[in-house]
């Protein structure tokens, strides 16, 4: 019977049942415990050392150099032009993402109609996403190349895209092509799944009441696959936010020491990498990251919010 | 009449709908082809031209043999550095990434099958860790793994901390784990199978779907992996990564485009052919992987 206390009697003699750490339990605590040391040794002791660097100066990498600078670090981003130019280029190329979303929202739409080879396209679109990003860099950066590139071939010109004298944006432009190039894959296949999912007979039945695709499509099919869409928001976002690689790649740190031409190439991440491992300021490098840890915190806590609220352990 | 009318009119729905796609996928596909295409141009053709070579007079493999023969590490010490990057990969990532599941999934065998007080405040903790964005720290880390470690210079950034396990993974074993039946488990207790002996020969083998899937998400990424290479192993010839080697290949070869595309072709076939045989389970592996439910 629930709720009923067992009692010690020969016929319902069970010691174990009243020792809370048996051998199991202690074996079952330490391999729990393995994961979450590994995180405290390798992401917690990080995120503390960063923390507190961002109030200290020091000699290049040195530990043992380290003095309370009187919020200097902070003083020096804060009024630093290129800070707030590199929250706007990481603010662009974030924006890539959400286009990707919706192509990857539309061409899942449009490979659930019974067309001819569907199966087929959805293979073949999932293979940007499986790209490193230097191969992808290296495709656009020669599809940009201004001797050798696809697009002055086709456009007829000689432009340097990567390194525009005429309009400097083209650069990040660039970038932002080759992220909506390579993201909606991911949406792709994630959407598939998502709209499997929604009966046919909601279709079936809107049909009957008149509706057109248009209809369907906004009353129907956006609503269902809302999860989806919201989880490909969130990590998007994130993911956007923390824009290194593309960044890094296709805008290397010209001699002018900017990160590309004009700073066009600028995310707050490569920013904190130039101030980090070329200025030799990890301070800086940590106030730079720091602000981009609390931005992207901030993003996640909606998702917290709703996450708490509509599921459980 | 009115069925012939609605039949016409959804075939050219069809129609648009198929050169939509279409279209797109000439999009997706075009930046390979340029870069497939263009590592078989030979190098006089390639200096000697002034824009975008749509098809090469001759076909050559001179690109891909300079990409061996000429690179500095060959000349130097006898192994092509893309060649010593794919190996370097390989154990990189494949060494942390099985210790990793085997970490993780044992822990999610400890959750979901083992009486352990307290465990579900401590799975709540390690969900937790799951919502902290960490990707911010990735540049600064570097001062905690050059100067409280000391591993500046060698692999163990990239492969210690995977060793571990991952928040992630264990969430997904442990949904897996919890659909194992408890009696095959209590069979095995009778038999005298400790739970070491219960993991390995029973929940392993019946998980291997998950694990591969795992793996392959895993896999991905580290081969894929530029971040920490960059960071950690820039400057050492003998430790240099596939990523990382292909981005070097672009400063030795600068005056050789051709050998710079051969190299990107080079480095993401592995992964394709590995996608072309297995894109269910790979791509399970990804979505699945990633997401959190």
């Amino acid at each position: 019977m629930p709720g009923k206390k067992e009692k010690a009697s020969p016929a319902s003699f069970k010691m174990r049942s009243k020792k809370k750490w048996t051998k199991e339990a202690v074996i079952g605590l330490i391999i729990i415990l393995i994961p979450l040391i590994g995180y405290l040794i390798f992401s917690g002791f990080p995120l503390i050392v960063s923390f507190i660097t961002q109030f200290t100066s020091m000699d290049g990498y040195d530990l043992s150099s380290m003095q309370w600078n009187n919020f200097a670090n902070f003083q020096l981003i804060f009024t630093d032009t290129r800070f707030y130019k590199s929250i706007g280029i990481t603010a662009w190329l974030a924006s890539a993402q959400i286009v990707s979303l919706v192509i990857a929202l539309a061409i899942s739409v449009l490979l659930r109609a019974k067309v001819k080879g569907s199966k087929l396209f959805t293979i073949l679109f999932f293979i940007p996403y499986i790209c490193s990003s230097v191969a992808v860099a290296q495709m656009w950066k020669w599809i940009m190349d201004a001797d050798h590139g696809l697009l002055n071939a086709l456009l007829g010109t000689h432009i340097n895209w990567l390194s525009n004298v005429n309009d400097p944006q083209t650069l990040t432009w660039a970038i932002f092509l080759a992220i909506i190039w390579q993201s909606p894959g991911y949406g792709i296949v994630m959407y598939r799944s998502a709209l499997v999912a929604v009966p046919s007979t909601l279709y079936e039945a809107a049909s009957l009441d008149g509706a057109n695709a248009w209809d369907k499509f906004v009353h129907i099919t956006l609503p269902s696959v809302a999860p989806t869409t919201f989880y490909l928001l969130f990590t998007g976002i994130l993911s956007g936010l923390m824009t290194f690689e593309a960044a890094t790649l296709m805008a290397p740190v010209t001699w002018q020491q900017t990160a590309g031409y004009e700073d066009m190439g600028l995310t707050l991440l490569y920013y904190a990498y130039i101030q980090g491992t070329q200025r030799f300021n990890m301070g800086a490098a940590c106030v730079i990251s720091w602000f981009l840890f609390l931005v992207t915190a901030l993003v996640s806590i909606p998702v917290l919010k709703k996450r708490s609220a509509g599921s459980e352990l | 009449m009115m069925r012939k009318k609605a039949h016409k009119r959804i075939k050219i729905t069809s129609v648009v709908i198929f050169a939509v796609l279409l279209l797109y996928l000439v999009f997706l596909l075009v930046p390979m082809f340029t870069v497939l295409i263009s590592s078989f141009v030979d190098h006089v053709e390639m200096v000697s031209s002034t824009e975008f070579i749509w098809w090469p007079s001759t076909w050559s493999f001179d690109a891909y043999k300079s990409l061996f023969t000429e690179d500095i590490l060959y000349l130097t010490k006898g192994i092509p550095s893309i060649a010593l990057g794919f190996v370097n990969t390989l154990w990189m990532n494949i060494l942390p990434i099985v210790v990793g599941l085997f970490v993780s999934g044992f822990a999610a065998y400890a959750y979901s099958k083992l009486k352990i007080p307290g465990k579900n405040i401590i799975f709540f903790i390690q969900l937790a860790t799951m919502m902290i964005p960490l990707g911010s720290m990735a540049v600064v880390s570097y001062l905690y793994y050059n100067s409280v470690l000391g591993w500046s210079g060698t692999p163990l950034p990239m492969m210690i901390p995977r060793m571990f396990g991952a928040a992630t993974t264990i969430f997904f074993l442990r949904m897996y784990f919890e659909s194992v039946g408890d009696d095959i488990i209590a069979a095995a207790k009778i038999d005298g199978a400790g739970i070491f002996r219960i993991y390995v020969t029973i929940l392993i083998p019946l998980a291997i779907p998950a694990f591969i899937a795992q793996f392959i998400f895993a896999f991905v990424g580290g081969y894929n992996e530029y971040v920490r290479p960059m960071l950690y192993l820039t400057g050492s010839d003998t430790l240099v990564t596939l990523q990382l080697a292909v981005v070097n290949l672009q400063t030795s070869f600068k005056t050789f485009p051709e050998v710079i595309c051969s190299a990107a072709v080079l480095a993401m076939i592995p992964l394709i052919i590995v996608y072309c045989f297995s894109q269910k389970l790979f791509i399970e592996g990804i979505t699945v992987g990633g997401e959190k439910g």
